[in-house]
């Protein structure tokens, strides 16, 4: 048997970017972190039903092993610092999910005097899903997003300064 | 023991500083003297016929004119409730503590000096129980008006949908 024979079907040219993008979509692990209501929703998304583990979406205890956040529930604005502290741990790259009205603009509690309007005041969101809470077929379809964004990012050619940047 | 009783019981003993009472409403009250409110709560506890020994709730409001402090009693032997409350000026609403007759009321003091800033004498631990607290100001007072910022952040968000309303205000004027 001849090198080339064994070559047609067992090759297959593509980019470095395109396969460690393809690699790094497969197993995006979150931050187990939910803040109020929209977390019970969180955590249907990762039950059987909207079954999130078929992604490799698997949630992690600590910000150093994971891979995005789920901003799930209202962030006030006492504790906006630690989420921010949170977010600082997690290693790059790193992207965030805003689940739900609260955590995109404040929502039902906007002028309240304890809560933050909005989670993109302190940290860079990648994909907002709107909703009161979220179905989970919502969040699913906010994985999806960001998996198609993990797949068409070139993580490889940037500086280390440009990551810092944008976050 | 009924409430009218209850209330007639406890006039006869602090008659001058009782300001006002009533037994009409859903739950008996009394409005104390802030200066008698320790020895009113004392009586109330330990008396043969109070025994009031269970706070339910703490509460405060700013009514403009005054800032109330009031408290939710209940006897667990008697099954009686009686609700005490304070009238605290502005300028200085200073009261004392109750924290160390109803163990309960401690958290629901730190609280009330949180949002409404009164500020309770003698209390073993007066902090902010829900701001943060380096936070400036009391929420819950009429007058307060909420920072634009705090550690940097911005506290501010633009209301794309109110603009739109304020302009067809205009116009219809």
């Amino acid at each position: 048997m001849s090198f080339y024979h064994k070559a047609e079907s067992n090759f297959l040219v593509t980019t470095l970017d395109e396969v460690l993008n393809y690699t790094r979509k497969g197993s995006l692990w979150y931050l187990f972190f939910g803040l109020a209501c929209c977390a019970i929703e969180m955590m249907q998304a990762g039950g059987p039903r909207t079954d999130l583990d078929r992604f490799g979406v698997v949630f992690r205890a600590t910000p150093r092993q994971a891979d995005f956040i789920f901003i799930a529930g209202t962030p006030t604005i006492k504790m906006a610092d630690r989420i921010k502290r949170l977010w600082d741990q997690m290693p790059y790259p790193k992207y965030a999910i805003s689940m739900g009205s609260c955590s995109n603009t404040g929502g039902l509690f906007q002028k309240g005097y304890s809560v933050l309007n909005g989670i993109d005041k302190i940290l860079p969101i990648d994909v907002y899903v709107p909703g009161c809470p979220p179905r989970p077929e919502a969040l699913t379809e906010a994985i999806l997003i960001l998996r198609e964004k993990v797949q068409k990012e070139k993580f490889l050619r940037k500086e280390e300064s440009e990551l810092i940047e944008e976050a | 023991m009924k409430p009218s009783e209850l209330l007639n019981v406890i006039e006869a003993e602090f008659g001058d500083f009782i300001l006002e009472s009533s037994d009409q409403g859903f739950d008996p009250y009394i409005v104390v003297e802030p200066d008698a409110l320790r020895d009113v709560s004392f009586f109330l506890r330990d008396d043969e016929r109070m025994k009031f020994d269970f706070l339910r709730t703490s509460l405060g409001t700013d009514k403009i004119d005054f800032i109330e402090s009031l408290f939710v009693l209940y006897s667990y032997e008697l099954k009686h409730q009686l609700i005490v409350k304070v009238e605290l000026s502005h300028k200085n609403p200073e009261v004392d503590t109750v924290s160390d007759i109803w163990k309960a009321a401690n958290w629901y003091e730190r609280e009330s000096y949180d949002l409404l800033g009164i500020n309770y004498k003698d209390h073993p631990d007066l902090r902010r129980l829900m701001m943060p607290h380096d936070w400036v100001g009391h929420p819950l007072l009429k007058d307060y008006k909420s920072p634009k910022k705090y550690h940097g952040m911005d506290l501010y968000r633009f209301n794309p949908v109110l603009k739109v309303t304020k302009k067809k205000a205009k116009k219809k004027k």
